[in-house]
C-alpha cells in the first residue's frame, strides 16, 4: 500500500497527514469537560425544554458485543445516515476484512477474508435470521439484497466462522441485517433521490400501532439505476430497476413476542454477457441481456419466556423466487423452521440448543450454455446445536463450546464444533481466542451442472472445454484459528485487533477428464470435460485493526486496516488443470485501509466522508484503487432532511471486479453524485 | 512528458489535493478549532430527565422517612450508567443526598432502598419478578423501552423522531400510592 504515497509526493498531503497525526496527539481536550458542560447546561432546562430538544442517535453497543469471542463489527443506523450509503454492499466497505467489488450496476463480488470471486460461497448473509444463500450456486444475488436503509437497526458482521450457531456455508463470515422493530419505525417517511445513478430512487413507509400491545408498519421502494460506462465510455448496458413493498407487524405482551413480516420484490438487471462454447467460429457471443427476477417471503418469529431461566424462539419462513439469469432459469421455494432454547438455570452455565429444518425446490431450465440434471430437485437439511458459555474464573473467564450437526443432502453428515475462549484481565480490556470447523457444503452446481464454457478451433475440429458436476463433489473444510484484543480506553475511544489463520482442505478445483468425440450438436467437436473436484487446499492468515474515537462531541473519527495472505495449492499436483482455478481463488488485495471522519458543523449540518484505499489483487486482475465518499446532510426543519453526496470522487473511474468465469462483462465505477430529501412525519 | 501522462499527473495532483483537503478539515476540527455546537446524546437527556422526574413525583411520607438519601436504583446495563452518577452525584431532593446504587441483575434488587428503579432492557424479561418483589411499594418504575407500560411499568422514556417522549401508566401508579404532578401529565402521553 505504500508505493502510492511514495509515488505521489504532494506537499499537501504531507502536511495534512502531518496535521492529523498532529492533531490524535493533541491532549484530548477535555472529553469529559465537556460532558459535564452539557450535564451542567441539561441540568439548567425545565422538563418542557428537555422534552424539546433534539438529540442525536447513540449507537446501541451493548456489553454483549464488547464481549464477543469473535471478530465482530455492528453498522449502526448512524453509521448508514451518515455515509449515505446507497447500498447494503456499499454498507459493508465499513468493515475491515470485507472485500466489496462491484462489477457493474447490480451485481457486486464481496469476501470476508479473500474469495470474493464473483461465485463467492463462503459467506453466510441473513436477513432478520432469513438466510439469502442460494443453493444453486452457494453465492448472494446481491442486488435482490434491500430494504429501506433506515430501517435497518444493525448488520452485524462477523468476520471469521460462525457455523457453530449458523450452520454451514458460515465459513469465513456471516453477516446479518436486523430491521427495526416496527415499534421504532412509528409515523411516516417519504423519501426520493435522484443523482447519476438513481434516476430515481423513491421510498415511502408508514408505522402505526393497533392498542398498547401491537405495532406496524408497511413500506414500498422503487428505484431506477442508470447504467455506468464500459472502459471506453461507451453505454455499459447494466440498468437496473427493482421495486418491493412490505410489512411487518409486532406485539408484545408480558412474557412473549410475535413477529409477522413479509414482502414481495421484482426487478430487471441489464447486463453485458460474454458466452463461449459455441461450436462454429468466433466461438463466443457478446450480447446485451437483461436479467428479471421476482420473489418473496413471509417470516414470522415467536419469543417466549418460559420462566425467570430460559426462553424460547421459533421461527419459521418460506421464501419463493423466481428469476431468468439468460444463461439458466431458476424457480425455488423454501420453507425453514428453526426452535431456540436459551437456558441458564446453572449460575455458571449458559446454554444455548436448537433444532432445525430447511426444505428447498428449485426448478432450473436450462441454456445452450448452462444446464443443470436433474432440472428440478429438492433437499432437505436437517441441523441441531448445542452451545455451553461457561463461566471459568467468575468476571474474568469464559469459556464457550459447542457443535453444529448437521445433515443435507449431498455431503451426508457435518460437524461443525467450536471452542472460544474470553479472558478479562480487567475492565474494558478482552482478549480472546477460537479454534472453530466450518464447512462449505456443495450447491447444486458443483454436483448437477454443464457449462460449455469456452471453444476453439484446432485443427479441422472444434474443440469444447466443459465443466461437469460430479456427484462425489465433497464439502469444503476450514479449520480456523483467530485470536483478538478489544480495548475500550474510555467512553470515547475503542480499539479493535482480530488476527486469523485459516487451515482450507478440500476446496473446490477441477480435474481434466478424458477427451471424447460428440457428434450432436453438428458440427462434430472434442470435447474435454472438466469435473468439480476437491482437489485445493491451503491457507491463510491476517490481520484486522479498527479503531474508533469520539474526539469531541460533533467528531468522531474511525479506522480500520486489514492485511492478509492466501496460499494455495493442488493436493493432486501431478494432475493437468486447465482451469487455473488457484488465480481466481486469489481475487483479494493484500492491504486495504479506510478512515472515516463525521463531522457536525451545527446541530443541522453535518459533513461526513470516508476514504478507502484497495490494493490490487493478487491475481492481478485489479489495480489498486482509492475511494472517496462525501456526504453533506442538512435538517432545515427537524423533519426534513436533505443529502448532497458523492461516492468514488477521486477516480475517474476504475474496475473493482473481474468476474472470472460468469460470462459477465465488468463496468467502469465512476464517480456518482445524488441529492437526497427524507421527509418524516 | 505526454499529454496522457500530464493529463494522469494533473488527475492525481487533484485526487491527492481533495484528499489533502479532507484530511485537513479533519484534523483541523479534531484540534478543536471548529467551533463547537452543543449536541446533546439521547443519554444525556435521559440522565438528565431520570434525574429531573423525581421533582414531579410524590411519594407517600412514611416511605421517605425510611432512609436518609433519595436512591436511584438502575438494574441491567443502561447506555446512560455513568452519565446518569456524574448527573446526580453532589444533589440533593428536598434536602437528602441523591445516589445512584447500580445492580447488575433483577435477583440483586433491594426494594426498599429505591425511590426509583430504572429498568435496563435486558433486565425486562425479569419484569414480572421485580414487579411482585415490589409488591406495591412506592417505588417509581421507570425503562426505556417500547412496550414497558404494557407490561405494567410506570414511566417509559420513548424516542419519538429526534425527540425523548414520555408515557405514563397512571393506573401503575395509583396503584402503588404515588402521585405525578400535572405538570408531567401534562407532557407525557397517558396509558390507563
Amino acid at each position: 500500500m505504500f508505493h502510492i504515497y511514495r509515488r505521489s509526493r504532494n506537499p499537501a498531503f504531507w502536511i495534512s497527514l502531518f496535521l492529523l497525526i498532529v492533531s490524535f496527539l493533541l491532549p484530548v481536550r477535555g472529553i469529559t469537560e465537556t460532558d459535564e458542560n452539557t450535564l451542567a447546561y441539561l441540568k439548567t432546562l425545565s422538563i418542557e425544554e428537555l422534552l424539546e430538544l433534539k438529540v442525536t442517535s447513540v449507537s446501541k453497543r451493548p456489553e454483549t458485543l464488547f464481549n464477543a469471542a469473535a471478530a465482530i463489527t455492528v453498522i449502526t443506523p448512524e453509521d448508514i445516515r451518515r455515509t449515505g450509503a446507497r447500498t447494503i454492499p456499499d454498507i459493508l466497505r465499513l468493515v475491515p476484512g470485507i472485500q466489496v467489488g462491484q462489477v457493474d450496476g447490480s451485481k457486486w463480488e464481496i469476501g470476508a477474508r479473500g474469495f470474493n470471486d464473483f461465485f463467492e460461497n463462503k459467506l453466510l448473509v441473513l436477513i432478520d435470521g432469513r438466510s439469502l444463500y442460494t443453493p444453486l450456486y452457494s453465492g448472494i444475488y446481491w442486488d435482490r439484497v434491500d430494504t429501506i436503509l433506515e430501517d435497518i437497526e444493525r448488520i452485524e458482521v462477523i468476520r471469521g466462522p460462525g457455523a457453530t450457531v449458523w450452520g454451514a456455508n458460515a465459513v469465513n463470515g456471516v453477516i446479518n441485517i436486523i430491521s427495526k422493530n416496527s415499534a421504532e419505525t412509528q409515523g411516516g417517511l417519504v423519501q426520493a433521490m435522484y443523482g447519476t445513478r438513481e434516476q430515481p430512487l423513491a421510498a415511502a413507509r408508514f408505522g402505526g400501532r393497533f392498542g398498547e400491545t401491537t405495532a406496524y408498519r408497511f413500506y414500498v421502494k422503487g428505484f431506477k439505476r442508470d447504467e455506468m460506462e464500459t472502459a471506453s465510455g461507451a453505454d455499459a448496458h447494466d440498468a437496473l430497476q427493482s421495486s418491493r413493498a412490505g410489512l411487518r407487524l409486532d406485539s408484545s405482551w408480558k412474557d412473549s413476542s410475535l413477529s409477522f413480516q413479509s414482502e414481495l420484490y421484482k426487478g430487471e438487471a441489464d447486463f453485458t454477457s460474454l458466452l463461449s462454447g459455441f461450436l462454429t467460429p468466433p466461438f463466443f457471443r457478446r450480447s446485451e441481456e437483461t436479467e428479471k427476477f421476482h420473489g418473496g417471503h413471509i417470516l414470522t418469529e415467536y419469543h417466549h419466556n418460559l420462566s425467570k431461566v430460559s426462553d424460547v424462539n421459533v421461527k419459521l419462513y418460506y421464501t419463493g423466487y423466481t428469476q431468468d439469469l439468460v444463461v439458466v432459469e431458476e424457480e425455488r421455494d423454501t420453507f425453514d423452521f428453526e426452535l431456540q432454547h436459551h437456558l441458564k438455570r446453572w449460575p455458571d452455565h449458559q446454554i444455548v440448543w436448537g433444532v432445525g429444518v430447511r426444505w428447498t425446490e428449485d426448478e432450473t431450465e436450462g441454456t445452450f450454455s448452462t444446464t443443470f440434471t436433474p432440472a428440478s430437485e429438492s433437499t432437505v437439511l436437517w441441523s441441531a446445536f448445542l452451545q455451553d458459555d461457561i463461566s471459568v474464573v467468575e468476571n474474568t473467564l469464559w469459556c464457550t463450546v459447542g457443535s453444529k450437526f448437521e445433515h443435507n443432502d449431498y455431503s451426508g453428515f457435518e460437524i461443525q464444533p467450536s471452542i472460544r475462549l474470553r479472558y478479562m484481565p480487567e475492565k474494558h480490556h478482552l482478549l480472546w481466542a477460537a479454534i472453530s470447523r466450518a464447512v462449505r457444503t456443495p450447491s447444486r452446481t458443483e454436483q448437477d451442472v454443464t457449462i460449455h464454457f469456452a471453444s476453439f478451433q484446432q485443427g479441422p475440429t472444434p474443440v469444447q472445454l466443459r465443466l461437469v458436476g460430479n456427484d462425489d463433489f465433497d464439502s469444503e473444510e476450514l479449520i480456523a484459528y483467530e485470536f483478538g484484543y478489544r480495548w475500550q480506553w474510555t467512553d470515547s475511544l475503542s480499539v479493535d485487533v482480530a488476527t486469523f489463520y485459516n487451515d482450507y482442505g478440500d476446496l473446490r478445483g477441477e480435474r481434466q477428464g478424458r477427451a471424447f468425440l460428440e457428434t450432436a450438436p453438428l458440427p462434430s467437436h472434442l470435447v474435454i470435460p472438466n469435473t468439480f473436484v476437491n482437489n485445493i487446499e491451503g491457507e491463510s492468515y491476517g490481520i484486522e485493526i479498527s479503531a474508533a474515537w469520539q474526539v469531541l462531541e460533533h467528531l468522531k473519527l474511525m479506522a480500520g486496516y486489514s492485511w492478509m495472505d492466501l496460499n494455495l495449492e493442488y493436493s493432486d499436483r501431478h494432475q493437468s488443470n486447465t482451469l487455473n482455478s488457484l488465480n481466481s481463488e486469489k481475487n483479494y488485495p493484500r492491504h486495504q485501509f479506510q478512515i472515516r471522519g463525521y463531522y457536525d458543523m451545527s446541530p443541522s449540518l453535518s459533513l461526513n466522508g470516508e476514504l478507502y484505499y484497495v490494493d490490487e489483487y493478487e491475481s492481478d486482475t485489479i489495480g489498486e484503487y482509492l475511494r472517496f465518499d462525501l456526504q453533506l446532510l442538512w435538517e432545515p426543519l427537524e423533519a426534513l432532511q436533505l443529502a448532497v453526496g458523492g461516492e468514488n470522487l477521486l477516480s475517474s473511474g476504475h474496475k473493482e471486479a473481474i468476474p472470472t468465469g460468469s460470462g459477465i462483462v465488468s463496468s467502469h465505477i465512476p464517480p456518482t453524485y445524488w441529492l437526497k430529501a427524507t421527509y418524516r412525519f | 512528458m505526454s499529454l496522457a501522462l500530464q493529463l494522469q499527473w494533473c488527475l492525481r495532483k487533484t485526487r491527492f489535493l481533495c484528499l489533502a483537503a479532507f484530511l485537513g478539515v479533519l484534523s483541523l476540527a479534531s484540534a478543536g478549532v471548529a467551533p463547537a455546537s452543543p449536541q446533546t446524546t439521547e443519554h444525556h437527556v435521559k440522565a438528565v430527565f431520570l434525574y429531573n422526574l423525581a421533582r414531579f413525583v410524590s411519594w407517600p411520607g412514611l416511605w421517605m422517612e425510611r432512609s436518609e438519601y433519595f436512591t436511584i436504583g438502575i438494574v441491567g446495563n443502561p447506555p446512560f450508567g455513568a452519565i446518569i452518577d456524574q448527573v446526580v452525584t453532589g444533589e440533593r431532593w428536598r434536602g437528602k443526598p441523591m445516589r445512584v446504587v447500580f445492580y447488575d441483575e433483577a435477583e440483586d434488587i433491594s426494594v426498599r432502598v429505591c425511590d426509583v428503579l430504572y429498568i435496563g432492557a435486558d433486565q425486562l424479561r425479569h419484569f414480572d419478578d421485580i414487579k411482585e418483589r415490589l409488591a406495591g411499594l412506592p417505588v417509581l418504575t421507570v425503562a426505556d423501552t417500547p412496550g414497558f407500560l404494557a407490561m405494567g411499568g410506570m414511566v417509559n422514556l420513548v424516542r419519538k423522531q429526534q425527540r425523548i417522549g414520555v408515557g405514563v401508566n397512571l393506573q401503575a401508579v395509583r396503584y402503588s400510592e404515588l402521585s405525578i404532578s400535572s405538570k408531567l401529565l401534562r407532557l407525557a402521553t397517558i396509558v390507563d
